[in-house]
């Protein structure tokens, strides 16, 4: 992915760029906002991430800009501040996803992936398959080599996201946020404890495993390790 | 001193009017009998004949000297025709052609000058004068001695006012030197000393406690903080000191690939902690200041915790712990959602944390005496009456919890949330187990 990074911290900036290219995409840097803006403007992206206090513009007011030029680009707001105020605000701007320093980079990586992905046509919305697990949004029902799984409703929600992100790491915090709409770090293990559940019900008993645990970054949905 | 002065000059004022008052009001009775004995003796005026006025006159004279009351008729040359001699003497180079009654102050002359007279006068209509005097004297000793009276008070209240003055403001000074001293030999002493409190019952008593409530709040704000920051510098130093000594230990030699990797695994993982505990540290910080909550809003305590419910349920469930949670119609509270949630989630970790497999968990919300009320209970092994104050502060934690994961600032937070919602946050015996309740207003 070619990914367009504004952060006026040089070295944080730096090992992103680093740790982003490593993982495959093509980063661009820019260290204050005017010369972020620019760049957005001209440069044909698939996701920028963007820091909120920067000098000469805030990273709120530039994604104002894009989204008031038609750049839909997806936007990952990064935040010093980190109150839950400030993440509405972010999203409101016209941010697609915020993350709060200081995070991990793996936390970072994922979340850019999955914004990425989000570009590309979904699948056909109603149902979602990998290998022999089926989905059917329409009729509540899932399925995994003809065999029928029964889930419960929040197992289907998480099962439905990581389907969505089939191939990606999604870490803790994405799926707190995605499946159960909570913002707050558990001190517990709390989504290690509902993705054995789910692995559970959709692994046990089948050659192929699904449900892969990254470590140090997340859980991962594919079919090859 | 400025107090004194104007006690004495309201004095002042206060009796001089008095003073004015009385003797123009005993003036005006005086005028007033003159005027009756001018009238009832006008009566007896006849243009043609005056004889009965010249006797009235004289008769009048002879009984009135003993009373004090003269009485005296001139012509219209301001000659002597009847009543007392020396009055109509003493009057006929004053009266004047006047058609209404006059009124003149003179002493009675003829060696007899301490006597004051009030004397009317009038003239009459056939061009004769007559004239009606009072002896006043009485009312000018009277005058004389209240003056006198009213100089005498003056000094003596005043002489009074600045000595009883001077003596109270030194008191009051003294007294609130005494808590001066009191409050310095406090902050001398780190705020372990207070004020000794007068025995009498009055405002400087109620300022000394008041004082004393803000000093012992001083102390135990400063003892909080040195207490947090010892709290910090060992719970941070710990995991970092663990950190270098092992990324120490490593560089000592080359390593292989796989040793690196482990080593900076696990040093990636220590900062997590690390800055797990900062992130906390400054949540419950931001939570005390009140800088964060600032969007207040109805919250449902129920579906709050039914939403949280959904969330552990699963996770008491794989330790086998029975989870007992009730959903009732909605209790709303005012509040912040997002921070009655981290809350909330503090409160059941905690009881799926310290509860042994197979406890039991009861989750409850419901209002009591209109007080909503939430209610974690759980089976695990409580906490002894005298630690549940001390574990809500930061970094506190049980020796028994020591070996269970977990920064010692759960509690910390809870409690913050719940002043910050004016809610009481009270610690009591499940026997066996702990019961936390949140208590709103």
């Amino acid at each position: 992915m070619h990914i367009l990074i504004i952060e006026d911290d040089i070295d944080a900036a730096s090992y992103m760029v680093k740790g982003l290219t490593e993982s495959g995409h093509l980063v661009e840097h820019a260290a204050d906002g005017k010369a972020g803006l620019g760049h957005a403007m001209t440069g044909d992206f698939d996701i920028m991430v963007i820091d909120r206090m920067l000098p000469e513009r805030d990273g709120l007011s530039i994604v104002a800009a894009l989204r008031a030029a038609e750049i839909t680009t997806p936007v990952l707001i990064l935040s010093a501040l980190g109150e839950v105020d400030d993440r509405v605000e972010g999203l409101k701007a016209g941010g697609d996803d915020y993350l709060t320093k200081p995070y991990a980079f793996s936390e970072l990586l994922a979340r850019v992936e999955a914004l990425g992905r989000r570009r590309k046509p979904e699948q056909s919305s109603n149902k979602l398959e990998l290998a022999d697990l089926k989905m059917d949004l329409m009729r509540h029902k899932v399925t995994r080599g003809g065999k029928t799984i029964n889930l419960q409703p929040r197992e289907f929600r998480l099962l439905e996201y990581l389907l969505r992100h089939t191939g990606q790491v999604v870490s803790r915090t994405m799926l707190l946020e995605q499946v159960w709409d909570y913002n707050f770090d558990p001190q517990t293990n709390v989504i290690d404890v509902h993705i054995s559940r789910l692995r559970n019900k959709i692994d046990k008993g089948f050659d192929t495993h699904l449900v892969h645990t990254i470590r140090g970054a997340g859980y991962s949905l594919r079919e090859t390790n | 001193m400025s107090f004194a002065a104007l006690f004495v000059l309201i004095f002042i004022v206060a009796i001089t009017s008095v003073y004015f008052i009385t003797f123009a009001e005993i003036e005006s009775q005086t005028d007033l009998e003159l005027l009756h004995e001018m009238d009832e003796l006008e009566i007896h005026h006849h243009v043609e004949d005056n004889k009965e006025l010249i006797v009235r006159v004289n008769d009048r004279e002879r009984y009135g000297e003993h009373l004090g009351h003269f009485y005296a008729l001139l012509d219209e040359n301001k000659k002597y025709i009847s009543g007392n001699e020396s009055l109509a003497e003493l009057m006929s180079s004053i009266v004047q052609h006047s058609e209404s009654i006059q009124y003149v102050e003179k002493p009675a002359g003829n060696k007899n000058d301490d006597v004051i007279l009030r004397i009317a006068y009038k003239k009459l209509a056939k061009n004769m004068f007559l004239i009606v005097a009072q002896e006043n004297s009485s009312l000018y000793e009277l005058r004389e001695h209240t003056l006198s009276a009213i100089l005498y008070s003056v000094l003596i209240t005043l002489f009074l006012g600045l000595i009883i003055g001077t003596h109270m403001g030194r008191l009051v000074l003294l007294r609130i030197n005494r808590i001066n001293e009191g409050m310095d030999h406090s902050v001398d002493t780190n705020f372990k000393q207070l004020i000794a409190v007068p025995e009498t019952d009055d405002e400087f008593q109620a300022l000394t406690l008041k004082l004393n409530s803000m000093l012992l709040r001083i102390e135990s704000l400063l003892s909080g903080m040195r207490q947090v920051t010892d709290n910090i510098a060992h719970d941070l130093r710990s995991p970092l000191s663990r950190m270098r000594s092992r990324l120490e230990v490593t560089l000592l030699q080359t390593r292989s690939e796989e040793e690196y990797k482990n080593v900076m695994a696990q040093a990636v993982s220590d900062c997590d902690e690390l800055l797990n505990t900062f992130n906390s540290l400054l949540n419950i910080a931001q939570v005390e200041a009140g800088v964060r909550g600032n969007d207040w809003q109805a919250v449902d305590l129920v579906e709050l915790v039914n939403h949280l419910v959904e969330l552990y349920q699963a996770v008491a469930e794989e330790k086998g712990q029975k989870f007992n949670w009730t959903a009732s119609d909605p209790i709303k509270v005012e509040g912040n959602k997002d921070l009655l949630t981290q809350a909330m989630s503090n409160l059941i970790e905690n009881a799926i944390k310290y509860t042994p497999n197979n406890g039991k968990i009861e989750v409850e919300v419901e209002t009591l005496n209109e007080h909503p009320i939430i209610r974690v209970a759980d089976s695990g092994p409580g906490i002894a009456e005298e630690d549940r104050q001390r574990v809500l502060e930061r970094f506190q934690r049980l020796d028994s919890a020591r070996s269970s994961p977990g920064n010692g600032l759960g509690l910390s937070l809870v409690r913050a949330v719940a002043t910050l919602h004016d809610a009481e946050l009270i610690l009591s015996d499940n026997k066996p187990g702990l019961i936390v309740e949140l208590i709103f207003k």
